[in-house]
């Protein structure tokens, strides 16, 4: 567990605030946190749907937990905090991705997909799977994206994907169907066309 | 619904997820991840508290703070060499005294009562709290209140006077001042200040 005397003094700044007409104090706050960190797992797998890879993954998680800890005082239902903490780790990857494809324009080749050709023989059809993949899922529209990825990589419940996205549970049975079938097209076509 | 079978393809998908997953769960360990984000936070924490330094190198906040502080030491000073309380007990006095002369009440004066009733007092001084609470407790409407110190100050006086010159208490046979006049009272009065301002 991460040691907490680091973040208490901070947290402790503006002690008091009104969380659904209750004083919630720096205590309160730090079990909140704690709370939050229970689910690095889950914020690192929703990070890797929208990643190139792990390392990339644990960094978009590290931003998660860092940002979420600044905003702790934003939280106004406690009780929510899961949603809260995954709508931040979605909202924190998007934003990433943004940037990097600007990052792209000004870059030719990527050098993770050198370093893959560089990976033992015997890994060599389950990294090109694996790396359509991940083409297939970055081709995705943004809001089909996040649902597949919330459920697929966060294994969230539909309940839980509907409450942080905002939409239905039927919606987001529909979109996650469509987005398998988006996957399943831009997989095949990427491998006839390899 | 949610549970159901999945088709092949969906199956294959999903089987991939899960492949991605356990390879980067390899890399992932959590206590490396907590220290990290805690060595970020603490870093964080210290660019903040950091901060107020770069605040006080400003010319207007330290400017500001020094007239603060000088301000402060003046006034302790200040506090430091004003009167005592047994003095100020004695300027109070002598002033709702003087007052008292001209006929004016004495809970007009109501400042006087709590500096009076905080002060150390000599015999002198519990005779007059003595007249205050009197006067306090009769809302003073038809008292006389010379006369009435007057008759507190005839039981109290030669304990009073003595304080000052203790060396030579009166004898038995000597006459103990008594003070049935106003003039008596305003007498008695200036001689005892000036006794308690000797002491």
């Amino acid at each position: 567990m991460i040691s907490l005397t680091a973040i208490q003094p901070i947290i402790r700044v503006g002690a008091r605030q009104e969380i659904e007409g209750m004083a919630v104090t720096s205590a309160d706050k730090k079990e909140l946190f704690e709370r939050l960190l229970e689910n690095r797992k889950t914020v690192f797998w929703i990070c890797l749907g929208y990643a190139r890879d792990s390392v990339e993954a644990e960094e978009l998680a590290q931003e998660v937990f860092f940002k979420a800890w600044s905003r702790i005082d934003s939280l106004r239902t406690p009780e929510r905090c899961r949603e809260w903490l995954f709508r931040v780790a979605r909202n924190t990857c998007l934003d990433s991705q943004k940037k990097k494809r600007l990052r792209r324009l000004f870059e030719a080749n990527s050098p993770r997909e050198a370093r893959d050709e560089k990976t033992p023989e015997a890994l060599v059809i389950l990294r090109d799977e694996l790396r359509l993949l991940k083409k297939a899922v970055r081709a995705l529209p943004n809001k089909m994206r996040s649902t597949f990825i919330l459920r697929e990589y966060g294994e969230l419940s539909y309940h839980e994907i509907a409450d942080i996205l905002g939409i239905r549970e039927g919606t987001v049975m529909s979109r996650l169907n469509g987005a398998r079938g988006k996957i399943r097209e831009r997989m095949k076509g990427l491998s006839h066309g390899k | 619904m949610e549970n159901s079978p999945k088709s092949g393809r969906s199956g294959d998908i999903r089987e991939l997820v899960r492949l991605e997953k356990e390879e980067a769960e390899l890399s992932f360990e959590s206590h490396r991840f907590d220290a990290r984000l805690s060595k970020r936070i603490r870093e964080t924490t210290g660019e903040r508290a950091a901060a107020w330094p770069a605040f006080l190198r400003k010319p207007a906040p330290v400017v500001a703070l020094s007239l603060l502080l000088l301000a402060l030491a003046g006034f302790l000073l200040f506090r430091e060499h004003a009167a005592s309380p047994f003095q100020q007990t004695v300027r109070m006095m002598s002033a709702v005294l003087a007052e008292a002369g001209d006929g004016r009440k004495p809970h007009e004066r109501a400042d006087a009562y709590q500096i009076i009733r905080e002060a150390e007092y000599t015999d002198f001084g519990w005779a007059l709290k003595t007249v205050f609470y009197a006067c306090e407790r009769q809302a003073l409407g038809n008292i006389n209140l010379t006369d009435s110190l007057s008759l507190i100050f005839q039981k109290k006086a030669p304990q009073a006077l003595s304080i000052g010159d203790r060396k030579n208490p009166p004898s038995a046979g000597e006459e103990r001042p008594r003070l049935r006049t106003d003039e008596d009272f305003r007498t008695f009065f200036i001689v005892f200040l000036k006794k308690l301002e000797e002491v």
